[in-house]
């Protein structure tokens, strides 16, 4: 269940940074293609991400089992 | 479905009409669909929104930062801070981050064989708006799932005996990721399209400024 498009319109430019969400709650950035802007998660937003994933993976396991 | 305390044998000797075994493993699957859609759309609406009133949602936003670099115009590009380094933080809906897919029953294969034990034929007759008669006619097959092969061994008198018959009906699902729907794409493409800043123009500008006044 991998969304393989994921990916976030650059701010400054409009091209499309290709991310994945769990490297990003690692502290990973993603750099853009054309204008080279680093876009990472802010680390007051991590916690609720990390939850909200660990939410979906529930769903996604209690939907398959 | 069957519980761990029920026994379940399925009986393959009673006739049953075509459709039936058809449209049962097309239902299961569909209705298999059902379920992961729902859990994910159940998902999406606790967590990704919060619910205002009269019955309005609001994406949940995150904080994304955004590192580039920028040119000091007031430098040469012979100083070391030429190029500064400038972070700032736009907001996001965290709808944009989850790895939402459609995992669903994409292929189903029933595989049986029959034996026609019956035809029905039906014929109904009606009358259409303009007062022509309308002849339906339908055939209803019922049957039997047929022995699929049969093995004997051995003398039938002895104990050694072995026989093995079986009716065959086999269902292969195959669940593969299918695209987003619509309605989800086009929540998404606004959302990601909502993070580009927008240009004001200074009339605009002049605009705020004199209402601030």
């Amino acid at each position: 269940m991998i969304n393989s498009d994921q990916s976030i319109p650059c701010p400054t430019c409009s091209t499309k940074i290709p991310f994945d969400t769990r490297q990003l709650l690692l502290g990973i950035q993603f750099v853009c293609p054309n204008c080279q802007s680093a876009i990472g998660l802010a680390i007051e937003s991590k916690a609720i991400v990390q939850e909200t994933m660990e939410k979906f993976e529930a769903v996604k396991s209690k939907s398959i089992n | 479905m069957p519980t761990s305390n029920q026994s379940f044998e399925p009986d393959f000797s009673k006739e049953l009409d075509i459709e039936s075994i058809i449209s049962a493993p097309l239902v299961a699957a569909s209705k298999a669909n059902v379920m992961m859609v729902t859990g994910q759309t159940r998902f999406l609406l606790e967590y990704c929104f919060t619910k205002g009133e009269n019955n309005t949602y609001a994406p949940v936003m995150i904080t994304m930062s955004m590192t580039k670099g920028v040119i000091d115009e007031t430098k040469t590009p012979s100083d070391s801070d030429y190029i500064k380094s400038v972070q700032m933080t736009f907001g996001m809906p965290l709808l944009c981050l989850i790895p939402i897919n459609s995992l669903a029953v994409d292929k189903v294969t029933v595989d049986f064989d029959m034996e026609i034990t019956s035809a029905i034929s039906k014929q109904t007759a009606t009358a259409n708006e303009s007062g022509n008669q309308v002849i339906e006619k339908k055939a209803q097959l019922n049957g039997k799932i047929s022995n699929s092969s049969a093995q004997d061994s051995g003398n039938p008198n002895s104990t050694q005996y072995k026989s093995q018959v079986s009716c065959s009906l086999k269902v292969n699902i195959n669940a593969g990721s299918l695209p987003l729907p619509k309605g989800v794409l086009t929540i998404l493409d606004l959302y990601t399209k909502s993070i580009q800043p927008i240009a004001v123009s200074d009339q605009s500008k002049e605009q705020t400024i004199d209402n601030s006044k």
